[in-house]
């Protein structure tokens, strides 16, 4: 058959000039900026070489930044990827409300950060917070805490937000991965006499590697690449402990350092690519 | 059934359904507020209004254009779906069929897009080149192209699951290729379709940002811009501020229930080797 | 290279992607957004979010209705107003008025290039001096700034507290100190310190600045010429130490990290807090939140820190400018002599609470009591702040380092070194001499 004619090559024309118009040639073009001192206030464009990079990987001001970004990507990650799992399994099957659960627990995804990082940092609130409020009502009033003030609970709480935004789609991904996986092999395990955890190791979990492997570098790209949410709930603070690396960008890029702040950005995306290949290069290792 | 069964259903019963309860008190906090005085709202406290201003909602009605930025915002994120999501399908479709270099390379390169940052800088610059500054279509086709990776990651990986016999069948039966791709083929991918066509509804209902770059004229934003209308640096009016959260959630809502039972079924896309 | 080059480079790209749209058959290069016809009209006024209010609605409708010239006023949020404006004056977007901070902050906007020259308008006439300076740049003026002081700072508190408790208004640090103390034995938290919000901590440098400028009067033109960095003023490091000492003496209470403006009225008006650092219209403002409050309840007396005795004037109110790229310039000058008309000015001073001092000769703002006792303690001591005076003076930057020497991982030194680098960075980038 004329693979030509059948499936003809105009059908990917609109998305892919869409997506050079205006991703690709903005986005590449102020990466290739990151070379200079492309700046807000002044005329001027000089060519400065790696002299932002420098800069960037000898001050451990920048250095705490990507640890910060480090650890909020795989914590999320492991977390959502976690509790996802657990939640796919409990509604996969067998459970009269699933559907009507399932619906509630994706229902965050579709929430827009903005409105969701307005709330947490109501509910977040040391004096008026619904958690500290509900912790003095059930008389563990000595636990209550400014969750996202004290540099020490501040990340983890951002941290949380974005672990209860997004584990409904990891739980989704993990319950439609479930669902390809055939009765036959449960039922032969069943037969054999495996335990509940003997299934999940040995007849369940390897069949969910792709699935994981999706999750793994769905979750750890928007880890890196985290903004709305830490924008709204910290804004990087206090005293830096939340800040990552694209909150860092947006500040330099508002301050009108255009050259630096997109040689952050293409630190990230470097970053970001280089995790998402290995996770996907081990993964598919694991899988075959 | 045995007893220990029971127990461990019950069990994992209470636990889900305590979960659920996390997702909804969000929402209930911003219900709730949306009915306080400003005074009262201030705190942003999970409790019912002493006194329920059911005001709150004409006053933002009077304040703010809120019909003409529901608009804008409907206009809006309806085209990105339309324009990424039948773009983003037949396009997936021809990479996904016709694997030789050329189009796994090309898929890689949408791929790129999950993972690239936007400058704001020169995609002001490519609007000005189009003459499409200031213009919904502008903000249109910029978010189809921003939502165009994710689209064709989802579709390409779906697609795949749909045998090749269909299409080799329907060409013996005589159809040309337009009318295999959306007779035959496209109706198959429903689930698939419905998924991306919530996730890209909600990415551009849910911006905040780039509205405020791509746009200048003020009756032309849309909703989520009308959140900052009520605080400012100096002053919030946590009350109307949760009127306008409660009037984008809504329509989010509507959508959500409307396609939620292929959420699942579309997202199988991701669980199979892109 | 030049800017222009890499435009064209840039543009050269374009248009091959746009060729390419084209030749698809799409033909979107051809749509416009709904131009400017000859008719009517429009001209596009930037500002922050709450910088515009209903009495400046008022005036634009007043305004179009004289002329038929409409005002369009695109506002956007606080926190992203500069980035916003930056990039779209960057791109020859930039709308035809928009606002800036005055002084030195209108160099981050690059005067020279973006700014229409005011200097010969009829209405600079009327201005006060102060004003003029304040919206200069180079000696030419830039800026309209018919608004008028807002933002003059002191420690605001209740003289029935004071009197009560028998504290007497602190003249120094020590006195402070003491006045702190016995809040605290009283059960009130001294200060409502909210270092969340970046705008608000490097209030307390304000009055350090003052001082340090009538102890150095080439002070603010060291700073600019790089000679001296704010690390080499023992005032601003003093200043530093002083505040770090506050905190840790539990001065702030304890949930000054997560603290926020919204919540300050109530946290002052019902006794929790006895003091805080802020502008002179506050007490308006806290009578707009809480009808039944008496602003004339609430006095001031400047930032006692390294035992200061000034106020700064003209610090960092807004002001607002034309764009030199706009189309629309001379109707632009129509409505900023609209603006400047006396009626005008006084109706903006008496709808808008905001403004202590009246920029405008001839014409008094109506300051609140606080402010008025503050400036009579002051006496003939007051000056510019550094923020108005330095260039890529940040005071958002210094509250964020801030936030570090509180937890203790920045020195009260190395916060001023840290705002020294990245000031360098800033004016470096701009070619600022001797950067």
């Amino acid at each position: 058959m004329n693979h030509k004619k059948i499936y003809p090559s105009y059908f990917t024309l609109l998305p892919l000039i869409l997506y050079l118009a205006f991703f690709i040639i903005p986005s590449f073009m102020g990466l290739a900026l990151s070379f200079t001192d492309w700046n807000a206030v002044n005329d001027e464009i000089h060519f400065i070489g790696i002299d932002h990079f420098i800069d960037i990987f000898t001050n451990k001001r920048y250095i705490l930044v990507i640890v910060n970004t480090l650890i909020f990507a795989v914590f999320t990650t492991v977390f959502k990827n976690v509790i996802g799992f657990g939640m796919a399994l409990a509604l996969n099957k067998g459970f009269k409300t699933r559907n009507f659960l399932r619906t509630v627990f994706f229902f965050p995804v579709m929430l827009s950060p903005l409105i969701i990082g307005l709330v947490f940092k109501s509910i977040y609130n040391p004096e008026y917070g619904v958690i500290n409020d509900f912790l003095s009502l059930i008389g563990l009033g000595g636990f209550t805490h400014d969750w996202l003030g004290d540099t020490k609970t501040a990340l983890g709480a951002v941290i949380a937000v974005e672990i209860w935004r997004l584990v409904g789609q990891n739980m989704v991904i993990y319950i439609a991965g479930l669902q390809a996986i055939s009765d036959d092999y449960l039922e032969a395990a069943d037969i054999d006499g495996a335990s509940g955890w003997q299934k999940l190791r040995y007849v369940i979990l390897p069949q969910m590697l792709p699935s994981i492997t999706i999750n793994l570098i769905l979750n750890l790209i928007a880890g890196l690449k985290v903004f709305d949410l830490v924008f709204v709930l910290t804004n990087g603070g206090p005293a830096r402990k939340t800040e990552v690396l694209n909150t860092v960008i947006y500040k330099e890029y508002g301050s009108g350092r255009y050259g630096f702040s997109t040689a952050l950005g293409l630190i990230m995306f470097v970053f970001t690519c280089i995790v998402a290949f290995s996770v996907l290069k081990a993964m598919t290792k694991e899988e075959e | 059934m045995t007893k220990k069964h029971k127990i461990m259903k019950t069990v994992k019963a209470a636990v889900l359904w305590l979960f659920s309860v996390l997702v909804f008190i969000p929402l209930i906090i911003i219900l709730l507020n949306s009915f306080k005085t400003q005074g009262e709202s201030v705190s942003m406290r999970l409790s019912l209004p002493t006194e329920w201003v059911f005001s709150n909602y004409s006053q933002v009605m009077e304040q703010v254009d809120i019909f003409g930025a529901f608009m804008n915002s409907l206009v809006v994120s309806v085209s990105t779906v339309i324009i990424a999501t039948v773009g983003g399908a037949l396009c997936s479709y021809v990479l996904s069929r016709r694997k030789t270099r050329l189009h796994r390379g090309l898929y890689l390169f949408f791929l790129v897009g999950l993972v690239a940052p936007l400058n704001m800088v020169p995609a002001i610059l490519v609007l000005q080149k189009f003459g499409l500054m200031d213009t919904r279509i502008g903000l249109i086709l910029l978010y189809s192209a921003l939502v165009t990776p994710f689209t064709i990651f989802l579709y390409y990986g779906f697609i795949g699951t749909v045998p090749r016999e269909i299409d080799e069948a329907a060409i013996i039966d005589g159809c040309g290729c337009n009318s295999l791709f959306w007779r035959v083929v496209f109706p198959l991918l429903k689930p698939v379709t419905v998924t991306v066509v919530i996730l890209n509804f909600m990415n551009a209902w849910n911006d905040f940002i780039t509205p405020f770059y791509v746009m200048n004229t003020s009756t032309k934003m849309p909703m989520t811009t009308m959140v900052y209308s009520f605080f400012g640096q100096f002053q919030r009016s946590w009350n109307l501020v949760c009127v306008i959260m409660v009037m984008i959630i809504t329509p989010i809502i509507i959508v959500y229930a409307f396609g939620q039972k292929y959420i699942i079924a579309g997202m199988t896309a991701g669980a199979v080797k892109g | 290279m030049k800017r222009n080059m890499t435009v064209k480079v840039l543009s050269g790209t374009m248009c091959m992607a746009m060729a390419a749209v084209t030749l698809a058959g799409t033909g979107i290069g051809g749509m416009k957004a709904e131009a400017s016809s000859g008719e009517k009209v429009t001209l596009n006024f930037a500002a922050s979010q709450n910088w515009i209010l209903d009495v400046d609605r008022e005036l634009a409708k007043e305004f179009e209705e004289k002329t038929g010239i409409a005002v369009n006023f695109q506002l956007s949020p606080d926190d992203q107003y500069q980035t916003i404006i930056k990039s779209k004056l960057n791109t020859g977007e930039g709308p035809d008025i928009f606002m800036s901070y005055s002084g030195t902050k209108l160099k981050d906007f690059n005067p020279e290039k973006n700014m229409v020259d005011l200097s010969d308008e009829a209405w600079v006439a009327d201005q006060e001096q102060w004003a003029i300076d304040s919206s200069s740049y180079n000696g030419k003026l830039y800026a309209q700034n018919i608004a008028g002081v807002d933002d003059t700072n002191g420690v605001l508190y209740k003289p029935a507290v004071f009197e009560e408790l028998g504290i007497k208004v602190p003249a120094n640090y020590a006195e402070f100190k003491e006045a702190c103390d016995k809040l605290l034995e009283a059960g009130i938290t001294p200060v409502y310190e909210f270092v969340k919000d970046l705008w608000h901590t490097h209030y307390w440098m304000e009055g350090a600045s003052a001082l340090a400028l009538a102890n150095n009067p080439e002070l603010y033109n060291q700073l600019n010429s790089n000679e001296i960095g704010f690390a080499d003023v023992p005032e601003y490091v003093q200043a530093l130490e002083q505040l770090k000492e506050m905190e840790a003496a539990g001065y702030f209470g304890e949930n000054h990290m997560s603290n926020i403006y919204d919540n300050s009225y109530e946290a002052l008006d019902s006794g929790k807090y006895g003091m805080i650092i802020i502008h002179g219209s506050y007490p308006n403002e806290m009578k707009n939140n809480i009808p039944e409050l008496n602003p004339d309840d609430y006095s001031m007396f400047p930032s006692p820190l390294v035992d200061n005795e000034y106020v700064t004037l003209t610090a960092g109110g807004t002001t607002k400018c034309i764009n030199a790229g706009s189309e629309h310039i001379e109707e632009a000058k129509q409505y900023f002599d609209f603006l400047a008309e006396k009626a005008n000015v006084e109706k903006l001073y008496e709808e808008k609470p905001l403004y202590m001092m009246s920029a405008v000769k001839g014409i008094t703002a109506a300051p609140t009591k606080a402010f008025t006792d503050l400036m009579e303690i002051a006496g003939d001591k007051n000056a510019p702040g550094a923020e108005a005076s330095v260039y890529f003076y940040d005071g958002g930057k210094i509250s964020e380092l801030c936030q570090e020497m509180f937890v203790g991982s920045l020195t009260p030194q190395e916060v001023l070194e840290e705002f020294d680098n990245s000031r360098r960075a800033l004016a470096k980038d701009a070619g600022l001499e001797g950067f």
